[in-house]
Parts: C-alpha cells; structure tokens; sequence
C-alpha cells in the first residue's frame, strides 16, 4: 500500500462510540459517515450463531436479544488478556474485538475515500504502556498501518485550535492549519469526559507548537457508570414495587441500560423524564428529574473534580493561569459538568463543536502531519516518526516530496501542517524496583517522573546488593510509587558474567531513554568492570509476531458487517 | 478467529468467581492506612482529619491526599482486589460531595454525633480545632509537591519527610522519613529537626529548632518552604509563573529536577548545602543563583570559575524565558515556564 494515492486517517477508537475522519484536500479535517449515513459508530460487536460477525448500531441493536453473544465497552479491558464475558461461550481478546471495529471503521473509510492509507489512533492520555501497546495491536490485527497513537486530549486540541482558526474567518479553501493558533500563547485545559474513560490535560499553545504540561485522568470512569447509576434507580424501585429485580435477567437489563441511557441524554436538555420499561409482563413508569440524576451522579462527578484539581497541583498551576476549559467527549454534555468547572475556575468552559467527533479529527490532522513529516521515505508499518524532524531534504527526494504532498492535500495546507509541533509528557512514572534498606524488602524507584516532557533521558545509579553478585537483574515498571504494588512491570533487563569479587555496592549506572514515538530504551552498565546490558521497550505488542499474524489473517477473512 | 486461553487458570473473569468470598483485604488500612476500627470508617476518619473539620479548603486537602494514595493501586491484577480499591475512591469521592455541601454536612455531623454519642456543641468548645488556621507552610522549591500549600491547625503537629504517612510527604533520596516536624508551643510555631544530624537551614541559617516569624524560609535538604500567614499570602503585582529546570545531560544527579514557584530563588553549586546540589566536576561551590524578580525569572552567574552559559552565550545575568537551555560545568539544563 502506497500513502502516494491515498489518505490517512484518524481513528477515535472509543469505548461505546468510534469515529473516523481524514484531511480533505483543503486540509480540513472531514468525518467519514457511516453506510447508515451517520459519524459515529457504536462500538458492540455482535458475534451471529452463523459466525459472522455484525458491528455498530446493529450490534447494539441485537444486544438485548442476545447479550451472550454481543461484546461492548472491551475498552475497559484493553491490556487484559480476555473480554470480561465470554462471547457465544468462547473467550475474546479485548484486542480481537477492538480489531473488528477498526475493521468496520476502515471498510467505511474506503468507502468513501476508495482506498486509505496509514491511521493514527487514539488513546487516552492516562492509559499506560500495557494498554496502548493493545490498542496499536488492534490496529495491526485489523491490517491497517498504524502511523502512530496519539492521546485523545492532544488531538482534541489541535482540531479545535483549527476549528477556532475557521471561526475566526480563516479562510477554509486556502487553509493554513498552522496559522490556527497563531495568537498569544495560550493555557488550554481539555477535559475529557467519554463513554468508558476519563482525561484531564493542560495543553500550552503558542503559534504552532502544542505542548501538553500534564495530564492526568481515570481510565474507568465514563458515561457507562452515569448509566449504570439511573438503572440502579429504577431496579431498585422496581424491586420495591414488584418484589423481583430485572438485573437477574441479562435481556431485560440490557434494555433498561439502554433506555437509561436515552434518559441521561434527555436529562441534558430537560429538568425531567420518564423511565419506562416493562419486566416479566410487568411494565412500570418510574420518572426522574434532573436533581434527582445529579444526585445519583454526584460522587462521578466529584472524581473527575478531585483528578482536575490534582492536576492543576502536579502542574504547579492556579486556575488564574488556565486561559480556556475545553470540554470534550459525550459525557461532558451532562450540565452538572460545565457548572462543576465553573464554580471551581471562575471561568465558563467551552464545549467542542462536535464532542463527539473532535478526537477523530485531531487524530486526522495528526495523520496527515505525520506522513508529511516522514515523507518521502517508503512507509512501512509501525515506522518510527520523528516529531521534529527539521532535515533539510536533497532536490531528488524534495520532488518527490512535493508530489506526494500534493495527493495528500493542497500545497498551503502542506506548507502549513509542516510547521506544526507537538510535544507530549508521560502520564506514568518509569522506574527500576530496587533493594530498600536492611529489611524493608523491595522499593520502586522512579527513573522518568510521570508529566515529564518526551523525548527525555535520564540517569541514576545504584549499588549491587551483595558481594560478589554475578548478575544483576532489573525490573523496570510503570508507576509513581515507592511500594512495588502500586506499579506494573513492563520489562526487565540483565546484566549477566560480572567479573569475580566485586565488593557490595558495585556502582551500577542505569539509564531510561523514553523517545517521542513512545520506545523505552534501558541501558544498565556495571561501571568498574563496564559491562553493560541494554534493552528496548518497543511498544510493539503484548503478542507474539506470529500469534498477531495468525490473528491478522484471521481477522482479513472475516466479513465485518 | 482462535483465541482460546492458554491455560484453565488463567486470570479468567469468569463471573462465577464473584459469588467466591472476596479476598479478606482491609483496603482502609492497607492502602490509606487507616488505624483498625469501624468498617466502613467515617468520613473523618476516612480522610484523616479531625472530627467535624470545619475547613472546607482542608478537607479538600485531604481528599486529594488520600486519592493520591490509593490510586496507584487501583490496577491490581486481581480484579476483586480492584473492585475494593473502586469502592475506596468511590467512598473518598463521596465525602467531598457531602463534606463540601455546608447543609448535608450538618445533616452528616448531626447524626454522626448522635452515633458517637457526642454532643457537638460541648465538643467544639473544648476543642480549639474549631479556631481557624492562621499560618500555612508553602512548598516553593524542589524536585516535588512545589506550590502546595498547608494550612497549620492548632494543637496538630505538621510532620515533612519521605515517609508517605507524613503530612507534607517530600520526596526525595536525600530526606529522612522523618525530617522535621511543626508545632505550636506558646502560641509560637516552631520547627524542629526529628534529630540532630538532620540538616536544616532557616534563613540561610543552620539550626536545629527555630521559632517562625511571617515569610521565614526554611530549606530541607532540596526543598524550600515559605511560612507565612494565610490572609497575606495573595501578593500583588505580577508574579513570575511556575518555573521548572530539568538536567537534560550531564552526570548523574539526586533530583534531576528542580521545580519553583515566586518568590522562590535556588542557588545552585557544588556545595551540599546549595539548595539544587550538582556536583559534577568544574562546578563551582556556589555556581550561580535563579530568583524571581516581579513577573519574570533572572539567571545570575556568582562569579563561578567555568562560566554559565545560556543557549550557548556565556552570561553574568540574564532574563529567562521558556525553553532556554543553561549550560554549567557538565550539566545542560532545560528551563520551562508554565506560561
């Protein structure tokens, strides 16, 4: 596949809804609807008796006939190795399922664009290693060419800094993307309330550059857990009243989840509304207000204030120093929201145009910045991208540059989207685990605190524990903890065949690379004997080669309805 | 599609396993360690604060503390364990809603009172918890916390230290778990070292105890500390923004980073009593000093043998602006502002 004649895309994978958009030859970013007409696609995967296999609405549709047979909300559980049910009775990686929606998602996008080529996928900013390495993995099983992961706030930034740029009378035929922020420097905080996930981040924008300061977030707490509060409300009632509860029975409360659902959306608009549904030929009218749903709601709602504010406190910000709140993301509607921030801030958040939509047009942006950047070279999947790749390139390769350029969107836009720069942080501390002092077990050492600006590097240096060690072995984990169990171990690396009689403390130096594309390097040298050993954290998948080929295969013979 | 576990007891959220009785886990006092008790703990209790705390901005101190402490726990593999930790944060999120709205607050206090069979209005005339807090410590320099602020209770003693438990926990390699400890002794406050091979500087003084008068800086080994009082601590005029320097190469060192806030300054050197030791070699002892001057950060060279540097410009002062990078000795450093 050649990015000569085709488009990225962007992909907000979501966990109820996924979207996905391209850049269109003005540059602007546009969604590709669905063969139902609409922009989002419900992620459900519904797995027929005959195996084929059915996504989007119409896996939703199904899911309260046979919800033993339809997969939702397998966000949630990315970086596990199975769904948390199992599907028709057989076990499915979160992985596999996420693959299909792509799938269904790409099919749409050739649809529309004849053919694609490479995708930028989101995340949120606070999913660690384990779970970007699945979502990278799903887009590979899918067989589309994943150009890069980039978290969902950051693209959310950047399309509504252009979509502030068409606002303010840009010229949308003749676009220059990165003249969209061209105005004072300013601190952005985008808050990020999806269906299954929860992000906060302070963005600084000045010019073209898009520098996120900290991010912070929950990766369990989303529009699901609002839902599940107002179906709590009527099963209770419907328990006092009739003397049986409808969650004993999976199809009758899959279709009160949905009916909830349609009633925490109306409750954005309305002070007040019906619940109506019906159990074992028992049907029950159960009203609710507003107030009465923000008091169900209150402590979800506290959550997300007690990750903002601990957020403003990593970054050592006030609210006097945030100059815009941009909310994101179908949840964020809930007014309880925008009135919470308020009266936090003093300041009246901004809702994004098309919450709903934003992600999947900054991922788009992202895409189409990211081709032009590692242009001309061929590309190649999962090829390293380089953020700020200033190098000059020689007149044979600059034609050619031009004219791949051009196919993918006008020569301004090009010359535009060039300019723009982003610059991310990590949302996890990186560390090694080490002996704590005499009889106190084992610690976490942090190497790379969480928030710190990528690239970076850092070094530290540790003792051997005994005389005359022979190997060191180091754990390397995710986290910010000095208790182990607060962290995940993500790698390790050994140093083997140190010479005889080293003394205790032999100085072993330990150094983390933690580039842009989100590669980890560790590299540990035993410094009197110099023997080092050194190893890369590639985000490339929790799976073997050729189990995710295996699965690859697998996937491109299935038939994604 | 095959995607068949590899093994039977593979962590399989098998819902089955839910009806198993939970794992005997006290996630109270294993994650916010808690002192054993009532099950579920009181909202008080809970949050680690004094009974019927009447300081909203306290409680909300307290929340954050205690959401700090469990959170990085909340992905344990087992999924039981996590839904317990879920529970927890649910719980802590809870009293913020409750302790925050000043009428179900008295609705919880009036039947706390009850339950503990303790009349409120006695209790709060003997108890000078109910006294606001008229001084607070500010964290304005160091590798971590920079910017927090805690306001002193009477008859609470402040401890500062690595140990998670303390009340402003400092992290840092080169801090005792307990470093220090603030208490009010005749309507003073004092700071003590919790002993005496502990190094702590009050104006750029060494001491062991020193009694704090408004604005008094005290540095603990990497991290400076501002005590001043509450309703002074709005200043007028501009205020540099929050500044953070990051040794981007150079050799090893105990805190790569060093975080500020106005009206913070840092000398910087080889001496260990610099408050950002870095002690490669050709650093001089005191090598050169950053302070805030109004809206803006100054760089100052203190006549060092080998020079500062900024972005390649040997400089005797200068002005600091985003992204600069400061070369001494051995070390490039990063400078980043907030704004």
């Amino acid at each position: 596949m050649s990015h000569e004649t085709v488009k990225p895309v962007g992909i907000d994978l979501g966990t109820t809804f996924s979207a996905i958009a391209y850049v269109d030859d003005g540059g602007s970013p546009r969604a590709i609807p669905t063969a139902e007409g609409v922009y989002v696609t419900p992620s459900a995967v519904y797995i027929k008796p005959d195996r084929s296999i059915v996504v989007g609405q119409r896996a939703l549709d199904a899911l309260s006939e046979r919800p033993d047979r339809v997969a939702v909300n397998f966000k949630r559980d990315m970086g596990e190795k199975f769904y948390s049910e199992p599907i028709g009775g057989r076990e499915f990686s979160p992985e596999a399922l996420s693959a299909l929606v792509l799938k269904k998602l790409a099919q749409d996008g050739r649809n529309e664009l004849g053919d694609i080529g490479g995708a930028v996928i989101t995340v949120p900013a606070y999913f660690g290693d384990a779970r970007r390495k699945a979502t990278q993995d799903a887009g590979r099983i899918a067989g589309l060419d994943v150009i890069d992961i980039i978290n969902e706030p950051t693209a959310a930034a950047l399309a509504n800094a252009f979509q502030q740029f068409i606002n303010q009378g840009g010229d949308q035929s003749n676009l220059s993307i990165a003249r969209i922020a061209a105005r004072a420097p300013s601190t952005t905080m985008v808050y990020d309330l999806g269906g299954g996930t929860f992000d906060v981040t302070i963005i600084r924008i000045d010019h073209n550059e898009f520098e996120v300061i900290a991010t912070g977030g929950e990766v369990r707490l989303g529009g699901i857990d609002f839902d599940q509060r107002i179906v709590n409300y009527y099963c209770d009632e419907f328990r006092r009243r009739h003397g049986i509860d409808p969650r004993d029975t999976t199809e009758t409360l899959e279709r009160i989840r949905s009916t909830c659902e349609l009633a925490k959306i109306a409750l954005s608009e309305s002070e007040q509304t019906v619940l109506v549904c019906e159990h074992l030929g028992r049907k029950m009218q159960v009203p609710i207000s507003r107030g009465r749903f923000e008091q169900l709601t209150a402590d979800l709602i506290a959550r997300t204030q007690i990750s903002t504010e601990m957020l403003l406190e990593d970054a050592m910000l006030s609210w006097d120093r945030i100059d815009n709140i941009l909310l994101v993301g179908g949840s964020s509607r809930i007014p309880r929201v925008a009135r919470m921030l308020e009266e936090i801030s003093g300041k009246k958040p901004e809702m994004a145009i098309a919450p709903d939509q934003i992600v999947s047009h900054g991922a788009a942006l992202h895409a189409a910045i990211s081709v032009l950047d590692r242009a001309p070279q061929p590309v190649s999947a999962g090829g390293e991208r380089r953020i700020e790749s200033e190098s000059a390139p020689n007149p044979s390769t600059a034609e050619a540059e031009q004219r791949m350029m051009q196919s993918i969107m006008a020569t301004d836009a090009v010359d535009a989207a060039k300019r723009i720069k982003l610059s991310d942080v990590n949302s996890h501390g990186l560390g090694v685990i080490v002996r704590a002092k005499e009889g106190q077990g084992t610690a976490n050492s942090v190497i790379i605190p969480k928030n710190t600006p990528l690239p970076t590097s850092r070094v530290k240096l540790f003792g051997t524990e005994a005389k005359n060690q022979r190997q060191v072995r180091l754990r390397i984990t995710e986290g910010d903890t000095r208790d182990p169990r607060g962290c995940t171990q993500i790698g390790e690396c050994l140093i083997r065949q140190l010479p005889k009689g080293l003394p205790k403390g032999a100085p072993v130096e330990v150094s983390f690379r933690y580039d842009a594309s989100g590669r980890i390097h560790v590299k540990a040298v035993e410094l009197t004997s110099r023997i080092s050993a050194d190893v890369h954290l590639e985000r490339t998948s929790g799976f073997e080669q050729e189990d995710l080929n295996k699965m690859k295969d697998a996937v491109s013979e299935i038939n994604v309805e | 599609m095959s995607n068949k576990p590899d093994n039977a007891n593979a962590d399989s959220p098998n819902p089955a396993s839910k009806d198993e009785p939970a794992k005997n886990i006290d996630a109270y006092s294993e994650y916010l360690q808690l002192a054993e008790g009532n099950r579920p703990p009181h909202l008080y209790q809970l949050l680690d604060i004094e009974l019927f705390c009447p300081h909203p901005e306290r409680i909300n101190q307290a929340v954050r503390r205690q959401f700090r402490k469990i959170k990085p726990y909340e992905e344990n593999p087992d999924r039981r364990v996590r839904e317990r930790i879920q529970d927890v944060m649910t719980h802590i999120a809870t009293a913020k809603t409750v302790l925050n709205n000043p009428i179900q607050k008295t609705e919880y206090d009036e039947r706390l009172a009850k339950v503990l069979k303790i009349d409120r209005d006695e209790f709060f005339s003997t108890q000078t918890a109910g006294r606001p807090p008229e001084f607070c410590i500010t964290v304005i320099a160091g590798p971590a916390q920079v910017g927090s602020r805690f306001e002193l209770l009477p008859d609470k003693t402040v401890t500062l230290g690595t140990n998670p438990q303390a009340t402003i926990c400092l992290p840092s390699l080169r801090l005792a778990p307990l470093q220090a400890t603030v208490t009010e002794r005749d309507e003073n406050w004092v700071i003590r070292s919790a002993n005496e091979s502990l190094v702590m500087i009050v104006n750029d003084t060494r001491c062991h105890e020193y009694v704090l008068e408004p604005d008094d800086v005290i540095d603990l080994v990497g991290y400076r500390i501002l005590f001043s009082e509450i309703s002074k601590t709005v200043r007028k005029g501009p205020v540099a923004p929050p500044l953070s320097l990051v040794v981007h190469s150079g050799p090893s060192v105990p805190d790569p980073m060093m975080n500020l806030v106005a009206p913070a300054s840092v000398l910087i050197g080889r001496c260990d009593t610099t408050l950002w030791q870095l002690a490669g070699k050709s650093m001089s002892l005191h090598h050169a000093r950053v302070e805030s001057d109004g809206a803006f950060w100054q760089l100052r060279d203190l006549h060092s043998d080998t020079g500062t540097f900024l972005n390649g410009d040997k400089v005797t002062q200068s002005i600091l602006s985003h992204r600069d990078v400061i070369k001494f000795g051995p070390y490039e450093i990063q400078v980043r502002l907030r704004k």
